[in-house]
């Protein structure tokens, strides 16, 4: 009998094992090693000229870029739709042979948006994997992190996060590839005072590191106008309980709010909202972003709802057009304001190194002369025109976007 | 004639310390066979054992004919053994004729002749009968948990330490009801501290001691014995 | 006064969420005598059981519900078997740290057979906002506090009324006299687990429509669930409806009137003011160990 339980017992723990091992495998944070990578295909391998920078004739040189974000846990679908938008750049890339010298080595490691792992992630990418820069990471709270980590060792990061403290750090090795919260809000709070005269805003903000930082800008452009919030609330990470904070809004009798809260916390505060307080509050969520906020809330709950982004699916430039057609074919879903962050950041890279003239991958200054041609960089992406100032910022401005009929709609272009 | 109960070379053990080493003993039907022995000697464990509570590690048990030593103490009582255990231990929270129901747990036939026997035997408890156990009397515990344990009609009823905290008076009055079952054919396993009284009742005895058997023998003839009587009587 | 009355609606809505699971807690606690510290988890299994049955598979709700009952029960069951009867015999520490990890195994266990993120539960009861006076009443929540009472009323009558409940009652107050009464300890322990991952399942679809279904569902409420317990008395029916509904209350009052920055920490506050002066719990029994 005894030796009946032991052997159900351990059927059923293999069993266990033998499921997890079957899931599509999502790269191992902790393990490098064991990472998805992606290597733009290699071209021809004609002798070139030989120079005296060249590396061995012939062979393109491959650069390990290490690439740091969300695959796993609640926002997986954001890390996805970057890596997406990544693959469409590579693709594009490699038809138009821009680089001769270089091929580009992807290692896409999940940071599972928890910042011990990605601090692992991030010292393994640099000590043991050895790369040459890094794409990472999509929520702030986790480059906060580990950007000082790759400016102390030279690596450059291009930062596809909205956290604007990055660039006020002084560092030389952070790129961001895209706009800022401050840009953002800016964005959003004109529209609400300057456009639409609104002098009663709330605000509900999270009470994690980056939920307060984007709290601190709110307040500083709201007082900018003099103004001050009727309703200023917070509320934990996990807590999904919003009926004291949507009391607290409707009896301030504000006209609109704005939330730091992501996609699924932004939905069920939104479901509370309207429930008590009805349609005519306007609401402005960092969380609407996120590409699946609409599946999770619905056409008809996300309609009004505003955010803001650099990019959206909905601007009718030939570039962002054909982008998005592209993306389509490939995945059957519309990209997200992310996959174009990260096609500009896979852009922005091989344009720097189509510029560096087949530099020796392994110099001990490579990292360096990297993040100069970054910041030299003169590319026109999906998200605008790329020109780095000396912190490492190209954009402060942003779109205000809202939902309509399921659709995004341009509601303010800066 | 088989037993009616027979321990064979029964152990029992608390973790690491050895309660009961090998003991054996019988009771055979309409015997009331009294246990004997000093605090710690290990009779509330053979109870437990017998009606099992506690796993016994080695030896067998034996009633009517069949091994129960690894039978659960549900199947147990189902086949007739009842035991009315150290320390009352009556549901406190419990009305005194819950608890009397609660002893007829396993029966699916009317109950209400054995209510009234109990209420007989034992008026105070009729007097009490919607009382929260909890509040009776040492005494009064003493005479719901015997009656409780009656409410089954076992065939073999084990008593443990029914004496233990009573006054002298009410001592008497527990050993009156056993004599009183005991003649009424009803076979009894009854363990005791107080070693007069068990002789005052018993047919025959065993003695344990640090989980051993020491002496068995007839009632009678172990009250003359001169260990007995120095150890255990005090005279 | 209108808004105190409204936030004590909502703090006494939101409590008897957490009365229902204390329910289920302290069936456990009271009859097994262990603290079921995967209570919570339990309950997000059976979310996700009627995420399957009503959402994926579009099973009608009075057939997805006594489905996803039935699956969550056998799982507890299992667990039950697999887990805790080996280690009845040793001690309680052991046994609650054997809970824990079965709530971190069923955590896990949910994201690899069901995903990560969180998943879209129609409410079952729809219905717009409901207004008396100034106060309002959101219908999902009257029908959880509905659901609490009934929950509540029936227990009580199982287990006074029928032999089985009396059974429980009687291994909750001496487990061993009651095995000597001939109560089948198997069964009981069956019934009593079986009872617990069937409110929880109840108390899971009830709460999925407001905060989405997803694997960490049970953590949060699931700590709140041991304070209500103690807060109200282990082991103590009423003690779990109380606890819970304080629980609720003093989150909500607390964000309120103090700040909803710390509105997850008011309650550990009531635990130590309960811990302090009375640690049975408000409608706990104190234990008294005869030597």
């Amino acid at each position: 009998m005894k030796t009946w339980k032991t052997c159900l017992a351990l059927v059923l723990v293999l069993s266990l094992l033998l499921a997890a091992g079957c899931t599509p495998s999502k790269p191992n944070p902790t393990d490098p090693s064991k990472t998805n990578s992606t290597s733009a295909p290699s071209k021809n391998t004609d002798p070139k000229p030989s120079d005296s920078t060249n590396a061995p004739t012939g062979q393109k040189q491959k650069v390990p870029i290490g690439v740091a974000i969300t695959l796993s846990g609640d926002n997986a679908e954001t890390g996805r739709n970057f890596e997406a938008g990544m693959n469409i750049a590579l693709q594009e890339i490699e038809e138009q042979g821009l680089l001769k010298d270089y091929e580009l080595d992807l290692k896409i490691v999940d940071d599972q948006n928890d910042t011990t792992t990605s601090l692992n992630v991030v010292n393994e990418m640099i000590f043991n994997t050895k790369v040459k820069a890094i794409i990472g990471q999509i929520y702030s709270t986790n480059t906060l992190v580990t950007l000082p980590i790759c400016n102390e060792n030279g690596i450059p990061m291009l930062v596809p996060g909205l956290n604007p403290t990055f660039s006020q750090n002084g560092y030389d090795y952070f790129f961001r590839v895209c706009g800022t919260n401050e840009g953002g809000q800016t964005a959003g709070f004109e529209y609400f005072i300057k456009d639409l005269g609104l002098t009663k805003i709330g605000i509900i903000s999270e009470t994690s590191e980056n939920g307060q930082t984007s709290y601190g800008i709110a307040k500083k452009i709201m007082g900018s106008y003099g103004l001050e919030f009727v309703c200023d609330e917070n509320f934990t990470t996990g807590d999904k309980d919003f009926s004291t904070q949507v009391l607290k809004l409707k009896e301030s009798g504000a006209q609109a709010v704005y939330t730091t809260a992501a996609a699924t916390d932004a939905v069920v505060l939104l479901e509370q909202i309207r429930q008590v307080i009805g349609d005519d509050i306007l609401v402005l969520a960092n969380g609407a972003s996120e590409s699946n906020f609409l599946e999770l809330a619905g056409p008809e709950l996300a309609e009004g709802v505003l955010y803001y982004t650099v990019w959206t699916p909905a601007l009718q430039d030939q570039k962002s057009v054909d982008f998005v057609q592209k993306y389509e074919a490939a995945t059957g879903r519309q990209p997200a304001d992310v996959s174009a962050r990260g096609y500009d950041a896979t852009w922005i890279i091989a344009t720097a190194l189509a510029s560096m003239d087949g530099y020796d991958v392994n110099a001990a200054d490579f990292s360096a002369k990297l993040a100069d041609a970054i910041r030299n960089v003169d590319y026109t992406g999906l998200q605008g025109t790329f020109h780095y100032d000396d912190v490492g910022e190209a954009f402060y401005t942003m779109k205000l976007i809202t939902y309509q009929d399921g659709e995004h709609v341009v509601v303010r272009d800066n | 004639m088989e037993h009616v109960l027979s321990v064979e070379q029964v152990s029992a053990a608390y973790g690491s310390i050895r309660a009961l080493k090998e003991v054996s003993l019988h009771v055979d039907r309409g015997e009331c066979v009294a246990i004997i022995g000093a605090n710690g000697a290990g009779k509330s464990t053979l109870m437990k054992v017998i009606s099992g509570l506690l796993p016994a590690s080695s030896g067998t048990i034996r009633y009517e004919g069949s091994d129960i030593t690894k039978w659960p103490t549900h199947k147990i009582v189902a086949a007739g053994i009842a035991q009315v255990p150290e320390g009352r231990q009556v549901f406190s929270e419990l009305s005194v004729l819950d608890n009397l129901k609660m002893g007829a747990y396993q029966r699916k036939d009317d109950i209400q002749p054995e209510i009234d026997t109990a209420f007989q035997t034992f008026p105070i408890l009729e007097k009490r009968m919607h009382q929260m156990a909890g509040s009776l009397s040492g005494g009064e515990q003493q005479m719901l948990a015997m009656s409780r344990a009656l409410m089954s009609k076992p065939k073999l009823l084990l008593l443990d330490e029914p004496s233990m905290g009573l006054s002298p008076l009410l001592v008497k009055t527990v050993f009156d009801t056993v004599r009183r079952l005991h003649e009424s054919g009803l076979s009894i396993v009854l363990v005791e501290q107080n070693a007069r009284m068990a002789l005052s009742v018993a047919d025959r005895l065993y003695v344990l001691a640090t989980g051993q058997i020491e002496l068995e023998g007839n009632a009678e003839e172990l009250q003359q014995d001169p260990r007995v009587r120095d150890i255990y009587l005090g005279i | 006064m209108n808004l105190f009355l409204q936030i004590c609606i909502q703090g006494l809505m939101l409590g008897s969420m957490y009365a229902i699971l204390t329910l289920g807690y302290n069936i456990i606690y009271s009859t097994m005598g262990m603290a079921h510290y995967a209570q919570g988890d339990i309950m997000m299994v059976g979310a996700f059981f009627a995420l399957d049955f009503f959402v994926t598979m579009d099973l009608p709700i009075y057939v997805a519900i006594p489905l996803s009952v039935i699956c969550n029960v056998l799982v507890m069951l299992v667990i039950e078997r697999l887990a805790y009867r080996p280690l009845y015999s040793r001690s309680r520490t052991l046994l609650l740290l054997c809970t824990i990890g079965v709530s971190t195994v069923l955590r896990n266990a949910a994201q690899l057979i069901w995903g990560t993120q969180s998943f879209n539960f129609p409410t079952i009861f729809p219905g717009d906002i409901i207004h008396i006076g100034e106060v309002y009443l959101v219908p999902q929540n009257l029908w959880i506090l509905g659901v609490g009472v009934v929950m509540m009323l029936l227990l009580n009558l199982f287990m006074k009324k029928t032999k089985v409940g009396r059974a429980m009652q009687a291994v909750s107050m001496n487990r061993s006299a009651a095995a000597l009464m001939g109560v089948n300890m198997q069964t009981i322990t069956m019934i009593t687990y079986g009872m617990s991952a069937g409110m929880a399942t109840l108390a899971g679809v009830m709460l999925a429509p407001i905060v989405k279904v997803y694997s960490t569902m049970g953590v949060s409420i699931g700590a709140k669930v041991m304070i209500s317990a103690v807060v109200g008395g282990m082991g103590s029916m009423p003690g779990a409806i109380l606890g819970g509904l304080l629980v609720g209350l003093v989150e909500a009052l607390g964000g309120m009137y103090i700040s909803t920055t710390f509105k997850e920490a008011y309650p550990v506050v009531l635990l130590l003011v309960v811990l302090l002066n009375r640690p049975q719990g408000i409608l706990g029994r104190k234990k008294v160990v005869k030597v």
